[in-house]
């Protein structure tokens, strides 16, 4: 009987293993997907990446570095990657990932931010990031700038981020 | 007999509920001073000039690390300050923060003079020798690590994103993460702020 009981729990965990929410920061919440299509933010269907929310860090003037950050979604049955990204607003734009290293928290360039097919995936404060890096200009509030993202697949995507203080009320709030 | 034994681990279990909120309130009410972590400290502050932490004496001070060149936990963090005096209002008048460079290479008086300015006219930026620094991150048990990461924008400096809340004495009373929510820092201000005498 406790046997029966053993073998029925761990089919259950195998067959409901993948559709449980991921918690690493970067893999998708599936749970959400609901919310997440109806962002109030600005949401560019282009072809099979989905880019939702993207914005920009205002900065004091004077400071070297800022940062981007967006939703992905990758609709495609294909993994896919974003490997860089470009802008008007900064010389460099370099992909980060946030790493905890003992106590501390380590920003470290990353070659690509990985697109699993169906998922979403955040670059937002405290995770992957667009750090962009000598300011063309100190990026103002409601400032519009232009991100140019380029994909292993999905080729070049062109969109549109707003300059906030922070995370723009209608993203992802934890 | 039977209703005898079940009444009892009842009545325990009804207790220890009515208990938790009562755990929890006490708890956020009584903010015990921190032993060890914190203290006194001289460091170089606007203009140059030295700074000195007993001169915010009479005042609850928000301590926080970081650098300039960090365009995301850092700029997070003063923008939570910005909101949390924004929540406190008028009691605010009374409320401090510092930020304590860990970059001291780059981030000299006049770079953190500009850059917490935008933040607002509460925040000090504090600057001084590495030894200096490392002296002050030692005392409140914060690290930090310069890293040469290949990045465009030269060297990247990992740090905890510890926060500390003072009260008016210089106690430490409260250490945060930078992303704690925003009412418990409010909340926990306002308790140390009410005590000024």
């Amino acid at each position: 009987m406790k046997f029966r009981i053993l073998l029925a729990a761990a089919i259950g965990s195998l067959l409901l293993g993948p559709w449980l929410p991921a918690d690493e920061k970067g893999t998708a919440h599936p749970h959400r997907t609901g919310a997440m299509d109806k962002s109030r933010g600005m949401h560019h269907e282009m072809g099979v990446i989905h880019v939702m929310n993207p914005w920009v860090r205002a900065v004091p003037p004077g400071a070297p570095s800022s940062a981007a950050y967006l939703v992905l979604r990758n609709t495609g049955a294909k993994a896919d990657a974003l490997l860089a990204v470009k802008t008007p607003l900064a010389k460099h734009a370099e992909l980060h990932t946030m790493v905890k290293s003992g106590a501390m928290m380590e920003m470290r360039p990353v070659e690509s931010v990985p697109l699993p097919p169906g998922q979403y995936v955040k670059l937002e404060p405290g995770g992957y990031h667009v750090m962009l890096i000598e300011l063309a200009h100190p990026p103002k509030v409601g400032e519009k700038v232009a991100l140019l993202l380029r994909f292993r697949h999905a080729g070049e995507v062109r969109v549109e981020a707003v300059v906030t203080e922070g995370a723009p009320m209608g993203g992802m709030k934890h | 007999m039977k209703r005898k034994g079940l009444f009892f681990p009842l009545f325990l279990v009804l207790v220890i509920l009515a208990g938790v909120p009562i755990i929890y309130y006490s708890s956020a009410r009584d903010l015990p001073v921190i032993d060890g972590i914190g203290g006194d400290f001289t460091l170089t502050g606007p203009g140059g000039r030295p700074f000195a932490l007993s001169e915010t004496r009479g005042k609850v001070v928000m301590v926080t690390f970081g650098y300039t060149h960090c365009p995301d936990v850092c700029p997070a963090t003063l923008l939570q300050m910005k909101r949390l005096m924004a929540r406190l209002g008028e009691a605010g008048e009374n409320f401090r923060v510092l930020f304590v460079t860990l970059d001291p290479e780059r981030d000299t008086a006049e770079v953190l003079t500009n850059y917490v300015g935008f933040f607002g006219p509460w925040v000090t930026g504090l600057t001084g020798s590495l030894d200096q620094i490392q002296d002050v991150t030692g005392s409140y048990r914060t690290f930090f690590k310069k890293s040469e990461s290949g990045s465009k924008a030269g060297y990247l400096v990992a740090h905890s994103d510890f926060v500390y809340l003072l009260d008016h004495l210089g106690r430490t009373r409260v250490i945060y993460h930078y992303n704690e929510p925003l009412e418990k820092m409010v909340e926990d201000a306002k308790l140390l702020l009410a005590d000024i005498p």
